[in-house]
């Protein structure tokens, strides 16, 4: 919410801040032990994300956008990077990204960011309905 | 800062400066163990592709970050910071779509790691831009 009317902020539907390339924003700080989850909170929304199990074994990595999505609780809302891997450039906006370790392991989050500030982006979560009880966010959990 | 005023130059949030392709920027060379090494882009960049070049060393990793202090981690202070991105021998990052005037390089303890850097560059001087610090930068 804009405290002075005269310097409006941009909402996370404004094209061009997702026209102009990121600000880096890179993470290795986390080591999970098995069934450990981590959410990376990001300052500002994201242009994109890549995410890099680097784990040397074979400990498979879950990645989503909420808790319950990498908790399969109830759905299995999560891509699965096995040790090793590294997801394309995800062209996805999101403040939040979920991190759920099958085994230990490490990783590493790189991500391009907009300059839309997190508390202008909704938080999301798959119980949103329309007015006809519609779910509107499938694929996140 | 434009010393005509009759020549304004484009700001790092340009848009049209990241619709065009990129001028090519492009260097490789080897890193040393425990020592960042700063790569310095003279326009602030479109897009990065970092490779960590295969050689007969075994497999080890490269550190790549946007600062000396992201790049080298703080491992001794809680909470452990380490603001960089990890790639293994032989991986190339995905082209990112990122600006910075500059990028940092260091290979794991122990070793040394040969590298290439190649980059598209907008027309923004890196004067123009910001020196990154803080919260995903270290």
């Amino acid at each position: 919410m804009a405290t002075d009317s005269r310097q409006p902020y941009p909402n996370h539907n404004y094209v061009p801040e997702y026209q102009v390339s990121g600000i880096p924003y890179v993470t290795s700080s986390h080591t999970l032990s098995a069934n450990d989850k981590v959410s990376i909170e990001f300052p500002y929304v994201t242009r994109w994300v890549v995410v890099h199990n680097t784990d040397n074994g074979n400990s498979p990595l879950r990645f989503g956008f909420t808790e319950n999505g990498v908790g399969a609780n109830p759905d299995k809302n999560y891509f699965l990077l096995h040790g090793g891997e590294i997801s394309p450039r995800l062209e996805v906006k999101t403040k939040d990204l979920w991190i759920h370790a099958e085994g230990g392991l490490e990783f590493s989050v790189i991500a391009g960011l907009t300059g839309i500030q997190r508390k202008h982006f909704p938080t999301l979560t798959g119980s949103l309905e329309d007015s006809n009880g519609n779910k509107l966010l499938l694929g996140v959990g | 800062m434009a010393t005509d005023s009759r020549q304004s130059y484009p700001n790092h949030n340009y848009v049209p400066e990241y619709q065009a392709s990129g001028l090519p920027f492009n260097i490789s060379g080897d890193t040393i163990s425990n020592t960042p090494i700063k790569i310095e882009f003279p326009f602030v960049t479109r897009w990065v592709v970092v490779h960590n070049i295969v050689n007969n060393s075994g497999n080890h990793t490269l550190r790549l970050g946007f600062t000396e202090a992201g790049v080298k981690g703080q491992e001794n202070a809680p909470p452990v910071e380490r603001n960089y991105f990890d790639i293994h021998a032989g991986e190339q990052t995905p082209r990112l779509e990122l600006r910075c005037k500059e990028l940092w390089l260091m290979a794991e303890p122990g070793q040394t790691r040969p590298y290439s850097v190649i980059a598209g560059l907008t027309n923004v001087t890196s004067s123009q831009f910001p020196a990154l610090s803080g919260e995903g930068i270290g």
